[in-house]
């Protein structure tokens, strides 16, 4: 077969050797008597050669982009702590994701996230042991309770932190002043979850010192703080029923 | 002497299985190997406006799909296609990639040179990445992955959700769209 007329449609097919065999005999044959198209295909195979060159061609970007990919990086559902010196087999949480890792390990991360329930179980109990409390079911926190709801008698709190250490302030007073109505041991678990509170938000905060943009950070810091209030209320209406 | 955080002695493998594990420090390290050749796949792909962006989304998707890496290919050969898919997921958000394909593929033939008009021996000064620029969307895709990236029609026909003829003819406009650049680049 002989091709007269300029097969461009198929020259960039011969150039890959993609053609059937008599399609890559008859453009050759035309080839061998056309310039115009001999020119193409050695500009085409030029062409593929620079292409090809240009694959193995890296590139710098024009800023680290690290910081912006580490802040939208998920925690693992199961992380292992690999380099940050946690005890070996500690679930640990990173609150950082570049330059400062805080990590929280199982005592004060599984109590602080389960610091509610656990509070409300001596809670309850302390309220259980109270003859006017005994008719009606133990006020047992739902974890998906409202976190920031008001209560009568104190501060409403909001997170700007002068508001909010005030609130908090108001509460620890309370406490204070109410403990000795509380069961001893409910007053040591409450103590030994608010330390382990305040640790977590003095690790929050130093982390966030250093990464103040993090958003995992910000929603930590604003999580702990919430329970801290939380749990303080708790508290402090359990004392005033008892 | 102090240690070099970007440059101790731990296996990629190993790296990958701290990843997995949650390590961003170990992350970060994969990053910094491989950051060079994902962006200038982003870069030849989507253009320098875009691709520093389009990066972080493929690091952030690798995060989350680093469990899936089973090493039955090299790390660098699944980022690449990884980072292929999300790329074309960012064009089809910003249009149907069929349509985009479809659409540009006229514009090109009317820019490509008639044979006669071409120049002879563009080569000398030819910037190739200039001229992918201004290539339109579609075609400069399958150039830069069918002549770049060594895909075949095939895989992209089904990447961009197209026929492996429309590939094939979006090539060769490609082809002579650029020879046609780089012609006149030459002639200047």
């Amino acid at each position: 077969m002989s091709i007269t007329a300029h097969p461009s449609d198929a020259l960039s097919a011969y150039v890959d050797a993609e053609l059937d065999a008599a399609g890559m005999r008859a453009v050759e044959e035309h080839l061998t008597g056309c310039a115009d198209c001999r020119a193409i295909v050695a500009d085409l195979e030029r062409l593929c050669g620079h292409a090809r060159a240009w694959a193995d061609q890296p590139a710098t970007p024009s800023a680290d982009l690290w910081p912006g990919i580490a802040a939208r990086l998920s925690p693992r559902e199961t992380a292992r702590p690999t380099s940050t010196g946690a005890p070996s087999g500690a679930p640990v949480v990173r609150l950082a994701w570049y330059r400062r890792r805080v990590s929280l390990g199982v005592p004060e991360l599984a109590l602080a996230a389960s610091l509610v329930a656990g509070l409300a179980g001596a809670l309850v109990s302390q309220r259980a042991a109270s003859p006017a409390r005994q008719e009606g079911p133990p006020p047992v926190l739902a974890e998906r309770e409202p976190l920031d709801a008001p209560d009568a008698g104190v501060a409403t709190a909001s997170f700007a932190d002068a508001q909010y250490d005030a609130a908090v302030s108001d509460l620890e007073r309370v406490l204070r002043d109410h403990r000795q109505r509380l069961n001893p041991r409910t007053v040591l678990v409450l103590e030994r979850n608010l330390r382990i509170i305040d640790d977590a938000v003095r690790e929050a905060r130093a982390a966030l010192a250093v990464d103040p943009a993090n958003p995992l950070l910000n929603a930590t810091l604003a999580d702990v703080r919430r329970r801290k209030l939380q749990l303080l209320r708790q508290a402090t209406s359990i004392t005033e029923g008892v | 002497m102090t240690p070099n955080f970007h440059s101790r002695p731990e296996s990629e493998a190993d790296d990958v299985a701290r990843a997995i594990a949650g390590d961003a420090a170990a992350f970060e390290r994969l990053y910094r190997t491989h950051v060079p050749r994902i962006l200038a796949l982003a870069r030849r792909m989507a253009g320098a406006d875009s691709a520093d962006e389009l990066a972080q989304d493929i690091f952030v998707r690798v995060w989350q799909k680093l469990g899936s890496f089973r090493g039955e290919a090299s790390l660098a050969t699944w980022l690449h296609r990884l980072a292929v898919n999300v790329i074309v997921e960012r064009f089809r958000a910003l249009g149907t990639a069929r349509d985009r394909f479809l659409a540009d593929g006229e514009e090109a033939i009317t820019r490509m040179p008639a044979p006669t008009e071409a120049a002879r021996g563009w080569d000398a000064g030819m910037d190739l990445h200039v001229a992918v620029n201004r290539l339109p969307p579609g075609a400069r895709t399958v150039f830069v992955l069918h002549d770049v990236e060594g895909y075949k029609h095939e895989e992209i026909g089904t990447l961009l959700g197209v026929s492996v003829g429309t590939s094939k003819s979006q090539l060769h406009r490609a082809r002579m769209t650029l020879r046609g650049h780089l012609s006149r680049e030459a002639r200047a």
